[in-house]
């Protein structure tokens, strides 16, 4: 990444401020820097002018859904190379299948996934986004 | 000649008797049929109708002068499988016998409808078909609530997950000192609310796949597969989970075994439902065994554990759902009741069969078979959480 800090810059997208709330605890305490989006058009405002290390995205959110934000952000060249973990509680193998197939980089199911799988998944694809 | 005329007279007067009485049965016959709420349909052994009731009329919209010389199918049919036909017909026709379905049809109004149907041929003393009877009932109603419910069941869990997804991370936190140092009381209890919470999220999976399945919706993608592929696959994943327990898995499996059309996801859910409960309900160190075998038609795949069995009694009862073994409920409060009734559903509509053999406090074997043939390829719109 280009920014100076080597800190690590996470965008949700989480339309549950309860979730948000949560991620937040979790992620500061490991010293990431979070910046939250409620739905699909606010990854897309908030990529104008920020650069995150890796997108925490939900499918099921008002506006733009998960699905719609994949395929938007993997046409843009600049925001292509991003990785994005689909964090949602659609379970079914079909949702899985066609995030991947958007070219999603990871699939969690969040109430089947522990925090700390997350922050692991997160540090996993930070460091391949660095080589 | 007196007598000879009275006698003649007589049997006139049963004759007439006879028809009288027929004639009356046949116009109470005639009028339960007529009135019936069910559709009936009485068609030459071509198919050609020749006789409806007012049902067919209110149920598919064409009128008695409508339906009389054509074939049925022509109105309303068509709708179903190639191979859906190919029985029906192959059952009357060739095999003389009563065929018994649920069809979809479409209204002259174009409208969509399902319903059971029975037709059944009349045999005449030859044995040759003389006509053939269909009754239909008409079952949309029925499919629409049946549908609503599953719809209910999976919306409700599935608004479940959320909460329940917060309470699992806060509580992650918690336990983790996130939040400040606990007192080992205090983790204790935290530990036992996150053992609840996982119940919990258990639950609503299995009854979010047990409403997919049920719905009738479920996308079944057959691939040809290896099954020393799949077992092994599954073996791995479990792998972690029987070395906790401190069991010895093996795994009995030709090499030859030839290759077949299934669906991974549900063969591989199956097995694990089965597996799963060897490992939880077999006591720490001991064996469980897979053996899959080549039948003529079928191959079979069989899990025996050294676990604790089920009772006797029990065992009729252990493919519904909700139900564990009373034995061990105390021992193991971790479980939801579903997998096998699960695992019966997958394992018979893809053409196979599950039963269960055990002895109380020595082991329990669970067998399914699935066809050499494979399974059926069926669009739907659901799958299985993964």
């Amino acid at each position: 990444m280009k920014n100076n800090t080597n800190k690590i810059k996470i965008l949700i997208a989480e339309d549950d401020i309860f979730l948000v709330d949560v991620f937040k605890v979790k992620f500061e305490s490991k010293n990431f820097e979070v910046k939250v989006a409620l739905d699909g058009e606010q990854v897309i405002k908030a990529l104008k002018d920020y650069e995150p290390t890796v997108i925490l995205l939900d499918i099921l959110m008002p506006n733009m859904d998960g699905f719609e934000t994949l395929k938007a952000l993997k046409k843009n060249p600049k925001w292509r190379k991003i990785p994005v973990i689909v964090t949602t509680n659609l379970s079914q193998s079909s949702d899985q299948e066609k995030a991947m197939k958007l070219g999603a980089d990871d699939y969690l199911v969040k109430s089947n996934t522990s925090l700390e799988t997350i922050v692991k998944k997160i540090l996993f694809y930070s460091k391949s986004e660095e080589a | 000649m007196d007598n000879d005329q009275g006698k003649y007279h007589d049997d006139l007067k049963s004759v007439q008797a006879t028809n009288t009485a027929l004639i009356k049965e046949l116009r109470r016959f005639r009028a339960a049929a007529e009135q019936s709420i069910e559709m009936m349909v009485f068609t030459d052994p071509e198919g050609i109708v020749f006789w409806t009731n007012k049902a067919t009329e209110r149920i598919t919209g064409f009128t008695v002068e409508e339906t009389i010389g054509k074939k049925a199918g022509v109105l309303w049919g068509k709708l179903m499988p190639k191979e859906w036909y190919a029985k029906l017909w192959h059952t009357i026709k060739v095999e003389k016998k009563m065929f018994v379905s649920e069809i979809e049809n479409h209204r002259k109004s174009g409208v969509r409808f399902w319903s059971t149907i029975t037709i059944y041929p009349l045999l005449d003393d030859n044995h040759e078909i003389e006509f053939f009877i269909s009754t239909q009932r008409d079952i949309t109603k029925e499919r629409d609530i049946d549908r609503m419910k599953t719809d209910f069941i999976s919306i409700a869990s599935h608004q479940m997950r959320t909460p329940l997804t917060a309470m699992k991370w806060l509580l992650e936190i918690i336990a983790n000192g996130d939040l400040g140092q606990l007192t080992n009381k205090q983790l204790e209890a935290i530990l036992d609310v996150e053992k609840s919470n996982n119940r919990m999220i258990e639950l609503v999976n299995g009854l979010l796949n047990i409403s997919r399945i049920e719905s009738g919706r479920m996308i079944v993608d057959p691939k040809l597969v290896d099954l020393n592929w799949l077992i092994e696959d599954v073996k791995n994943d479990l792998l972690g989970e029987f070395e906790e327990r401190n069991h010895n898995l093996t795994v009995n499996i030709n090499k030859e075994i030839p290759k077949i059309m299934i669906d991974p996801k549900l063969i591989r859910e199956v097995l694990n439902n089965v597996l799963t409960n060897s490992n939880k309900y077999t006591p720490h160190g001991g064996s469980v065994t897979i053996d899959v075998t080549q039948l003529e038609n079928d191959i079979e795949f069989k899990v025996s554990d050294t676990g604790y069995g089920i009772p006797t009694n029990e065992l009729p009862k252990i493919f519904e759902r909700f139900y564990r073994g009373s034995n061990v409920i105390k021992l193991e409060t971790n479980g939801t009741g579903l997998g096998l009734y699960l695992s019966k559903i997958i394992i018979e509509s893809s053409g196979g069969k599950i039963w269960i053999d055990s002895i109380e406090g020595k082991g329990t074997q669970v067998t399914f078979t699935i066809p050499k043939s494979g399974m059926k390829a069926k669009k739907g719109e659901v799958s299985l959480s993964q």
